[in-house]
């Protein structure tokens, strides 16, 4: 298994982090190489940050969330779903395969799911480690307003 | 930054996967990589490993020592936050700059069959989290106020629930102002007869109601309409159209209890056409006369049919009214009492009265001798007559025959459905509303609070309820709108809006203790574009004339949404910003 | 006036329970939330999901249930049975009952080494019964018919949460208000002999079913199967209002159980829509919001509704017997259908408030006074709370319809 193979996984704080913690009390076995990064809300997820996720090094993305009806947040989750599938669809455009941003909502607030949902994520991603397409968003995207990174 | 971090080995647990020495060597072997000899300091000076930093002991020797080698902020790494993280956050964020890592159900327990990638994993965590440390700045103190509090509530509706939802606002020392179209307060109770289960009738229990109300000092608008209510920084701005003519007024809240009417049976089962055909309200007029003494008890039916899921449970009114069966039982029973002489038969689809004292009534009705048929609703009921009714044609549906039931009466009991311009005032609230025209909360847990943002639903507004429901809906309103004046919880309803990674936000004042900061818009870098207003779920981003974009206090719930669509990343979470964020996926992904 | 810096005591922390704690605490009373169970959230918990949104029910009772523990005016008081309340000179005193516990929560790190030595393997990460694990921070779960007291885990504990001779402790504290929230139980033996509930394994109570049913429990593609032998379920019936609007029993109807009903089983409906359910009831109650939009949706998936009470619902007889035979009389005859699992719904008890208490000034809400479901018991409990709270300024002039819960009876 290639060790670079990272994946950056937003996960908003309510039902998929929960799935992840009962997955994690659980001890069920999970492949290593994805990273999480809890969110208060799926809708806090900007294509930006995406973007940014793909340029420094994520084979993938994967944002999961509430169920539609089920968002705390009054149906952030249904805004912020819209805005992926307009990302999504920008992304194709370019040449960047599809499977590579993941979205799911209100799939994984179970350990056995989550453990599920996110496993055939890194398989699909496993999948496409053959293809050329990610050179395409490495090093060449630059955001308007990033002249806040500092090193 | 100095910066410290305390690695909890979870008694063993941990360290089985993730053994303490390797992992502080790959952080150091990795910030030092970084930083190379000739730049900056590494970024981690000390790593100090202990078995149960949930421990208070542990975690103060531990914070101790770091602390007195010149850590200025601190990364713990342990359980998951709703194990043992967040209340060790609660000490250590009261203490110092620091920030929790979950390495052990994100990390240890989920990765025991290989070791090597934990070790990655724990190291890139830890380092997401020194980064995000790193960026972290100092934050206000005190969440702003809110922009131009007026301190009061607008009720709109009269009828019970309203008068219960300002009442208790009243008392709970908030300040109320009720407006109602009508002349009179009291709504629907003022047309009510005997009430169940208090057996007062409605206006007695409106005078009270309304006495309480006068009593407390709530600002009552009678004759008054509220045509318009939009969000305002700081609370609602409603059009007013009172004796005064049209007023605009402020409110920091706003409560709907505009209630719902009857339907008229029009159109259905011949009423208007025979005589004897009667609406449930008509009947409960005549008993009330006759009970007053001003009507003679023979004018009353001697032979009464009830029929109920009159213009319900149909595709026009696809929905049970919950106060219909109840009405027709309390009726039928006063009925019973009054004419002694004569009979009274409920047909009906199903009787609606669950609970305790709904099913007390049933027992009662049938114990006085209120007769109980079961129509089978696939063949439409019929009127019988020429001008007076005479009968009442249905199919029973449990031996599936056509009866002819002779009745010189044939009350309908349709469903409450609220008034167009109710529908119209719950658009510019914002409030969804099902198809079937009441204005809807977040159900079931949530059932008087939609948005939480300031605006609550009670009464029969929000779905038929009887004037027991009404009352308790208008006080269990009035309890959230009172918290929610006093600032004290989140706007989205209950829940604090707990960090994701706690902050040092412990040492906040104990009314504020709750909320954590707002988001907020750099004016700076603001565009006024417009976007954090048009996806805020809570409608909580303004747009000033003069100036950037701000952000209620009172209404923000810190879900994040208006950072995501920023274009120039003037709006972030104060605590989580967009370069936290950015410097967390860098640190996740870059090695 | 009552002292406003006197806590308000709220018994019993189902949903009821902690809105009327979170309603309090929010506006600024402090609150002793006591619950008998070792986790927050009641009956409720113990649902997989609710109606009519078709939640998970553990969503919002989770949430509430963290709230109340890290909000810093609600002090949580869990494995803690109310005993009685009375009044002291400045308020009232209640008396409460802690109970020994092997594994003391505030302590376990939940590190695992007590389920790894346990020879019996009755410790476990959770209890089984429970579609969810709702312990925050969680605690291993003592299954107590298996341990044997062999006394292997405490020494195993290296946090010293394990004490095997800890004993009930009895204390009392000074509240100003009480809110009694005690919810409702399913009662064992379940009544209505005449279903046998209780006396077959496929014969089950409506919370039974749930955990049977329950998506946790569920694996995708696999088929229901009977608690009794396991083959897999082809017919399945309800039966309404067993034990309620009894006179033998309880005369009340449980308000919740038509819904029920029709959520479990247009849950199974869409799970294996090849299985035939029929509900059998007396009164189809469906009046609260959104309710006969669900039920339609439900008859839409399949799901036979039937006005019919059986008389007798009994295991079949005989070698090749197999499933529960239920005897209808129909148009004055006797009919026999089978059903491989039978659901009994109804019957739900109300925890009533203790008389002492009651007289004391406890407020009750929430099913344990009025039947209701989620959305009324959460309503009751804002009541419940508004009254506390109004109380406080001195302005009420307490008048009746103010008093109590909603001035009933």
């Amino acid at each position: 298994m290639n060790p670079s193979l990272k994946t950056l996984v937003f996960a908003c704080r309510w039902c998929p982090l929960l799935g992840a913690e009962r997955a994690g009390r659980e001890r069920l076995a999970l492949p290593p190489d994805f990273r999480l990064i809890p969110m208060e809300c799926a809708g806090a997820v900007s294509p930006d940050l995406i973007l940014r996720a793909f340029a420094d090094g994520a084979h993938g993305v994967a944002v999961m969330g509430c169920h539609f009806g089920g968002c705390r947040h009054n149906g952030a989750n249904r805004s912020a779903h819209t805005r992926l599938q307009l990302l999504s669809a920008a992304l194709e455009a370019v040449g960047i395969r599809p499977a590579r941003l993941f979205v799911s909502w209100g799939t994984a607030h179970e350990a056995r799911q989550f453990a599920g949902v996110l496993s055939d994520f890194q398989a699909r991603i496993r999948a496409l480690r053959k293809e050329k397409d990610l050179p395409l968003l490495r090093g060449n995207f630059t955001p308007g307003h990033d002249r806040e990174m500092r090193p | 930054m100095k910066k410290a971090v305390l690695f909890c080995t979870c008694c063993g647990t941990i360290s089985a996967t993730l053994p303490p020495d390797r992992l502080r060597d790959a952080l150091g072997a990795r910030l030092l990589s970084a930083y190379g000899k000739e730049g900056p300091q590494p970024a981690c000076e000390e790593f100090y490993a202990c078995s149960m930093l949930c421990r208070r002991e542990e975690s103060e020797a531990a914070l101790n020592s770091v602390l007195a080698s010149g850590a200025e902020a601190v990364l713990a790494a342990g359980c998951s936050l709703s194990a043992r993280g967040f209340e060790t956050m609660k000490f250590l964020g009261g203490s110092t700059l620091a920030e929790w890592a979950d390495i052990r159900e994100a990390c240890a327990w989920i990765h025991e069959d290989a070791p090597d990638g934990a070790l990655r994993k724990a190291a890139d965590i830890l380092c997401m989290g020194l980064a995000a440390l790193e960026r972290r700045a100092a934050v206000a103190e005190k969440p702003p106020p809110c922009d131009f509090p007026t301190g009061e509530v607008l009720v709109i509706g009269g009828g019970p629930a309203g008068l219960a939802c300002a009442g208790a606002l009243g008392k709970m020392g908030v300040r109320a102002v009720l407006a109602e179209r009508r002349a009179a307060l009291g709504g629907m109770l003022t047309q009510l007869g005997l009430l169940f289960p208090r057996f007062i009738s409605g206006p007695e229990l409106a005078e009270e109601l309304i006495r309480d109300v006068k009593h407390i000092g709530v600002q009552v608008l009678p004759k008054t309409t509220v045509s318009g209510v939009q969000p305002v920084p700081g609370g609602y701005r409603a059009v007013l159209n009172g004796k005064n003519g049209e007023e605009e007024r402020r409110f920091d809240a706003v409560v709907l209890a505009a209630g719902a009417l009857p339907v008229l049976p029009r159109g259905l089962y011949r009423y208007g056409e025979l005589t004897g055909v009667l609406s449930q309200l008509e009947l409960e007029t005549s008993l009330g006369r006759v009970e007053s003494g001003q009507k003679e008890a023979l004018a009353l039916p001697r032979q009464a049919v009830f029929l109920q899921c009159v213009a319900a449970r149909d595709e026009n009114n696809p929905y049970c009214s919950a106060v219909c069966c109840p009405t027709s039982l309390k009726n039928a029973i006063r009925l019973r009492s009054l004419r002694p002489d004569g009979s009274v038969t409920v047909v009906h689809r199903n009787i609606a009265t669950p609970g305790k004292h709904l099913e007390a009534l049933y027992r009662r009705a049938t114990a006085s001798g209120v007769l109980l048929r079961s129509h089978d609703p696939a063949v439409t009921p019929e009127c019988l007559g020429t001008e007076r009714v005479e009968g009442l044609r249905f199919r029973d549906a449990l031996n599936g025959e056509d009866t002819v039931l002779p009745a010189d009466a044939v009350v309908c009991s349709t469903p409450l459905k609220p008034l167009p311009d109710t529908l119209k005032l719950a658009g510019s609230l914002g409030l969804r509303t099902d198809g079937m025209g009441f204005a809807c909360a977040r159900e079931p847990v949530q059932p008087v609070s939609p948005s939480g943002a300031g605006i609550f639903i009670c009464g029969a507004a929000r779905w038929p309820a009887t004037v027991e429901h009404c009352l308790e809906q208008g006080r269990a309103a009035a309890a959230k709108a009172a918290a929610y004046m006093r600032g004290i919880g989140s706007c989205s309803g209950d829940s604090r809006c707990l960090p994701v990674v706690p902050q040092t936000f412990w040492e906040l004042m104990p009314d504020s203790a709750c909320r954590l900061p707002s988001a907020e818009v750099n004016g700076e870098k603001c565009s006024r574009c417009g976007r954090c207003a048009a996806v805020c779920p809570y409608g909580a981003c303004f747009l000033p004339e003069d100036a950037g974009m701000r952000v209620d206090a009172r209404k923000c719930a810190r879900c994040g949404s208006c950072a995501a669509v920023c274009p120039t990343g003037a709006a972030s979470l104060p605590g989580e910003t967009v370069a936290v964020l950015r410097a967390r996926i860098k640190e996740a992904l870059s090695r | 006036m009552p002292d406003t810096k006197q806590a308000v005591l709220v018994v019993g922390a189902g949903v009821a329970g902690m809105q009327a704690a979170l309603d309090l605490a929010n506006f600024g009373r402090r609150v002793h939330l006591v619950e008998q169970d070792s986790h927050l959230g009641g009956q409720t918990l113990r649902l997989d999901k609710v109606y009519p949104t078709d939640h998970c029910a553990f969503c919002p009772v989770w949430t509430h249930a963290f709230a109340c523990r890290e909000h810093p005016r609600i002090t949580v008081l869990t494995g803690t049975r109310f005993k009685g309340l009375r009044r002291g000179p400045e308020g009232d005193i209640a008396l409460l009952e802690k109970a020994a516990r092997l594994i003391d929560g505030d302590k376990c790190v939940f590190c695992g080494k007590c389920m790894e030595v346990c020879p019996r393997k009755a410790l476990l990460g959770r209890a089984p019964d429970l579609p969810w694990d709702p312990a925050q921070p969680p605690v291993p779960w003592l299954d107590a018919g298996r341990c044997d007291a062999c006394g292997k885990c405490g020494p195993a504990c290296p946090a010293g949460a394990i004490d095997a001779a800890r004993q009930t402790e009895t204390f009392e504290i000074a509240v100003g208000d009480c809110i009694f929230a005690g919810g409702f139980q399913e009662p064992r033996p379940a009544p209505a002999p005449e279903f046998g509930g209780h006396t077959h394994p496929d014969i089950l109570t409506a919370m039974a079913f749930e955990t049977l049913i329950a998506e946790y429990n569920a694996v995708p593609g696999e088929k229901l199967r009977c608690p009794s032998d396991g083959r897999p379920v082809e017919n399945l019936a309800f039966i309404q209002c067993a034990g309620a609007r009894d006179r033998r029993f309880l005369s009340h109807c449980s308000a919740v159980c038509c819904m029920h009903a029709a959520k479990q089983a247009s849950w199974l409906k869409r799970r294996q829509p090849d299985l035939d359910i029929a509900v059998f009831y007396t009164d189809l109650r469906t009046p609260g919001k959104g309710q006969e939009a669900y039920m339609k949706t439900a008859e839409k998936l399949g799901v036979r509704f039937v006005r019919r009470r059986p008389g007798l619902a009994a295991p079949v007889d005989g070698p090749s017997g197999k499933g529960i035979a239920l005897r209808h009389e129909i148009n004055a005859r006797v009919a026999t259908t089978l059903a491989d699992i039978v659901v009994l719904n109804g019957g739900l008890a109300c925890c009533p408030c203790p008389e002492e208490a009651a007289e004391a000034g406890a407020h009750p809400c929430g099913f344990c006074s009025e039947p209701a479901d989620i959305a009324n018991s959460v309503i009751q409990a804002g009541s419940a709370a508004a009254l506390i709270c109004g109380r406080q300024t001195g302005k009420d002039a307490s008048s009746p319809a103010y008093r109590g819960s909603g001035g009933r009876p």
